[in-house]
């Protein structure tokens, strides 16, 4: 029977799996900056990280080709329902577009001159409009020539060079032989599947007609992190599962340890992102990458019951006898996760919840289901008796290295204080997974559209929609004077195009009554080879501006005429707008009522500091607990002592090479060193605090010794990654265990039960 | 029905569009001097501009000399507009009828290209090969809407003048030299 039911139980358990895998497919897997921000963000927060990042992507292309190749790539992309506009350099806006301009000039766009109505100003714009229609484009301005005597389209025109879309006067900057694009898309930034679709057909048209295209934008930015990403960890799994394989077949020389040993794994996993996902509604996607990395010392719980396993000795007799030394070590391990998924940061309360929830599901399937499963033979014993046989023999060395485990965490912790270098790393540019090409790129593509850069912004508050408007019109004429005295490139503010309702009702009483506005055109046509009637359009037009009365922001109409501009959007604490900054930036400090200049670098990395100090904080209480649970579990202070000072040394001497080489601690750190606790705490407790047998050291040194080869081999080929959070992960926890493994094995059986 | 009519016509004339399309297309310099007068309804005095056109591997050049040096490149249904302090402004020629109805009338005039104008216009050809006269009235859509009729005169393969009668009461004559 018992025969029958570990025979069945393997294809059971993977069969559960892999429904568990099925259902993992339904939960919503979130991707975008809320991992970082935390619950009780202000109004900036929320509008910078979350709403920005959710906007609409827009694609930078540089077509080195023709004219002809770039209307060909722009047509095809024009053509995928993902991309909403494509904007060549010098292209106009559509007509619609421009005769919604058009008829509502007083109201929309920049300020009406201040002798916008005056003979002069008329006689004089009416000249300017006689030479372009005498132009080669002359065709186009005849029907606006006689609805514009004041020039204020021409002025419109001669802003934004094609009404609204140019900045500074000026095309985009050209190049012979290159042609730049913006395709506008209706996809959000963080839709990396889309982005990758885009790239697609942007790269196949360019491939068609021969040419080579340059692409950039936030999305793609996501695209090509996440594409980095997965080859890395497909190349680093690989070889790490490859060097594990050979560990553990050479232990046991049994294949079906390597599936026995990732199945409680597995069903943490499973289990964790499930809860997580019904506690929070949905599950981020770092979250579970952390959660993988931190519920590695699951591993260790079926080595552990496949070595000590006597030989004759029923599985679930093993689990029996081992149960209150895991439970023990998952106890403590447990207590920093409970107590970050209490966190105010989303993503911390994520990675707890859900490192939790899978330690527990590991700890109870080794216990009661996995001895189904372990395999006939047990740990060959060899190479680990050899081993510990050398150390009993040598307890002078052991003694000597002892004091040098005590002597070393402290003098290194001392060096490192005093070394200068920085403890902390908390600057957001050090997180970023874009390549230096991709940013030098990035860079180039954004100064030749006149894009706004992303590090800083002008954020606008206000108590209501209205008042973000008034607040940011403001803000936009302070900033208009620093552009005209050079100290910034230019500003993307929606209020250019559509100010507040009460300045747009202030421009349509200052234009004077019909009547005047004819006498006054009478005297300006005298000399001038127009005749009378031919304004009777600008009338018109002067009779319906002011019958419709201030344009509201919500008309579709001006979509296409604020496609870069984000408008106000209601916050937790008001509502809240941004002003784009098109580079040079030359100015610090921007602070009038309702608008800051923000610097998003410093306002992400304060964030991340916050998130370092909280995550910190956090784990020193959760450690405080662990080691309560220690105490009580070795009944007794002087033991649980005993066993808190393997993860004690690993810590300090971890973070002392860190700081010394050069590397400041991040909060990835923070999260790769609970790990090392756990580690150490479980080496400790499964070697100087478990023995039993007749060769009492010999399997508590084997299974020990294998699980710090495994987790070695895994987090050094981790280290190698080009990623700097997986690096940072993988050389902190190879150091840590590494430290752990060793003061573990030569404190020996100091203090192990008899 | 109205290529029949168009070969009626012109044979009875003794000189057809076939010949006319050859002989656009057999012309040896595709570089001309024009003057152009604009008369707008709304203007009490005409505007002038001078300059040069040519046809080259299917590009239609237009540099404006006079009043203010500017150049068009016409590829396809995109116009290319360069002025004087050099600003690039791109649009579709289909944009402004007239503008339309120039660009298919001067790439057949300079690259031969007649099939354009079969399609867009009944066309009208009168005289003989040393002085004919080919009318062109839009036949459907916006062109018609706008443009009430695009006369071209010439001689051979050469056009000497071409007028844009719009529906608004706008007029355009422009006067051709060929070099």
């Amino acid at each position: 029977m018992n025969e029958m039911l570990r025979r069945l139980a393997l294809p059971f358990f993977i069969g559960l799996i892999v429904l568990g895998a099925l259902a993992v497919r339904h939960v919503p897997i979130s991707t975008d900056m809320s991992f970082f921000t935390p619950e009780e963000q202000g109004a900036a927060e929320d509008f910078l990280f979350n709403r920005m990042t959710r906007a609409d992507g827009v694609a930078m292309i540089a077509v080195n080709g023709n004219d002809a190749a770039a209307d060909r790539i722009a047509a095809r992309l024009g053509d995928h329902p993902s991309v909403t506009w494509v904007l060549r350099d010098g292209m106009a806006l559509d007509d619609k577009a421009v005769s919604f301009l058009i008829a509502h000039r007083y109201t929309l766009g920049p300020d009406l001159a201040e002798d916008e109505f005056s003979t002069d100003r008329m006689k004089a714009q009416i000249a300017t409009w006689l030479k372009k229609l005498g132009s080669g484009m002359g065709p186009l301005y005849r029907d606006v020539f006689p609805r514009d005597p004041t020039g204020r389209v021409l002025g419109l025109m001669e802003r934004d060079g094609q009404f609204g879309m140019r900045r500074d006067g000026g095309a985009w900057q050209k190049k012979p032989g290159r042609t730049m694009m913006l395709a506008f898309l209706n996809i959000g930034a963080d839709d990396i599947p889309g982005h990758a679709e885009i790239r697609r057909v942007l790269y196949d048209a360019a491939d068609d007609v021969g040419v080579l295209v340059t692409l950039s934008g936030p999305g793609f930015f996501a695209l090509n992190a996440s594409e980095r990403i997965r080859s890395e960890m497909q190349l680093l799994a690989a070889l790490a599962t490859v060097g594990v394989a050979i560990v553990l077949f050479a232990a046991f020389r049994a294949p079906i340890i390597l599936i026995t040993i990732a199945l409680p794994v597995g069903f943490g996993l499973i289990g964790g992102i499930l809860m997580t996902s019904w506690i929070f509604g949905s599950v981020h996607g770092v979250a579970i990458a952390f959660g993988s990395v931190m519920i590695g010392v699951a591993v260790d719980y079926p080595v552990h019951l496949a070595s000590f396993r006597r030989p004759d000795e029923a599985g679930y007799a093993v689990a029996r006898r081992l149960f209150p030394v895991m439970i023990l070590g998952a106890a403590t391990t447990l207590a920093g996760f409970v107590i970050l998924s209490q966190s105010s940061f989303p993503g911390l309360a994520q990675i707890g919840t859900l490192t939790a929830t899978a330690i527990v599901i590991a700890v109870l399937f080794s216990r009661y289901l996995l001895p189904l499963a372990l395999p006939e033979r047990g740990l060959d014993l060899r190479p680990g008796r050899f081993l510990w046989a050398g150390l009993r023999a040598r307890p002078g060395l052991r003694r000597g290295v002892r004091y040098l485990f005590y002597a070393l965490p402290l003098a290194g912790l001392a060096a490192a204080m005093f070394s200068g270098n920085a403890l902390w790393d908390d600057d957001i540019r050090h997180l970023r997974m874009a390549s230096e090409t991709e940013i030098r790129l990035d860079r180039e593509l954004r100064t030749r559209l006149g894009m706004p850069d992303i590090s800083h912004m002008i954020l606008i508050r206000g108590g209501s929609r209205d008042e973000v408007m008034k607040n940011q019109w403001r803000a936009s004429q302070l900033l208009e004077q620093q552009v005209k005295e050079g100290r910034l490139g230019g500003y993307l503010s929606i209020t250019d195009i559509v100010p507040p309702p009460s300045i747009q009702q202030a421009r349509l009483d200052r234009i004077p009554d019909i009547g005047e506005l004819r006498t006054r055109l009478n005297q300006v046509l005298v000399g001038l080879p127009v005749k009378p009637d031919a304004f009777d359009p600008f009338f018109d037009d002067i009779l319906a501006a002011k019958r419709h009365g201030p344009v509201s922001l919500d008309v579709p109409a001006l979509h296409d005429l604020t496609l870069m501009m984000s408008t106000p959007v209601e916050a937790a604490d008001g509502w809240v707008n941004a002003i784009q900054l098109v580079p040079p930036i030359g100015i610090q400090t921007f602070d009038v009522e309702g608008a800051t200049l923000i610097n998003l670098r410093e306002m992400a990395s304060g964030i991340v500091a916050d998130y370092r100090t909280e995550g910190l904080e956090l784990l020193l209480v959760g450690a405080v607990c662990g080691f309560v649970i220690v105490i009580v579990g070795r009944r007794g202070a002087r033991a649980g002592l005993r066993v808190a000072r393997v993860p004690v040394i690993a810590v300090a001497v971890t973070v002392a090479v860190l700081v010394l080489s050069g590397t400041p601690l991040s909060f990835f750190h923070l999260l790769a060193l609970v790990l090392v606790v756990s580690i150490g705490v479980d080496y400790e407790l499964f070697f100087a605090g478990y023995r039993e047998g007749p060769a009492a050291g010999e399997h508590s040194f084997g299974s020990v010794m294998l699980c710090f080869v495994s987790t070695f081999v895994v987090f050094a080929v981790l280290a190698t990654s080009k990623i700097p959070m997986l690096h940072n992960i993988g050389l902190t926890v190879a150091l840590g265990a590494a430290v752990s493994f060793l003061v573990t094995i030569v404190r020996g059986d100091e203090g192990a039960p008899s | 029905m109205l290529v029949l009519a168009c070969a009626t016509s012109a044979a009875a004339s003794g000189w057809t569009l076939d010949e006319l399309a050859a002989a656009l297309q057999g012309r040896t310099s595709d570089q001309v001097r024009y003057t152009e007068r604009r008369d707008i309804s709304y203007l009490s005095q005409p505007l002038f501009s001078e300059g040069v056109m040519r046809f080259e591997d299917g590009v239609l050049l237009k540099n404006v000399t006079a009043p203010d040096p500017e150049t068009f490149e016409v590829r396809g249904d995109q116009v290319i507009h360069t002025d004087a302090d050099k600003t690039e402004t791109r649009f579709d020629s289909g944009r402004n009828p007239m503008l339309r109805g120039l660009v298919v009338t001067l790439r057949a005039i300079l690259g031969g290209d007649m099939a354009p104008l079969r399609d867009l216009f009944d066309l009208e050809l009168s005289g003989d090969e040393n002085a004919w006269q080919l009318a062109m009235t839009p036949r459907e859509g916006v062109l018609r809407d706008y443009l009430r009729v695009i006369a071209l005169d010439g001689r051979s393969g050469d056009v000497r003048q071409i007028r844009i009668d719009e529906r608004n009461g706008d007029k355009t004559v422009i006067q051709i030299e060929h070099e």
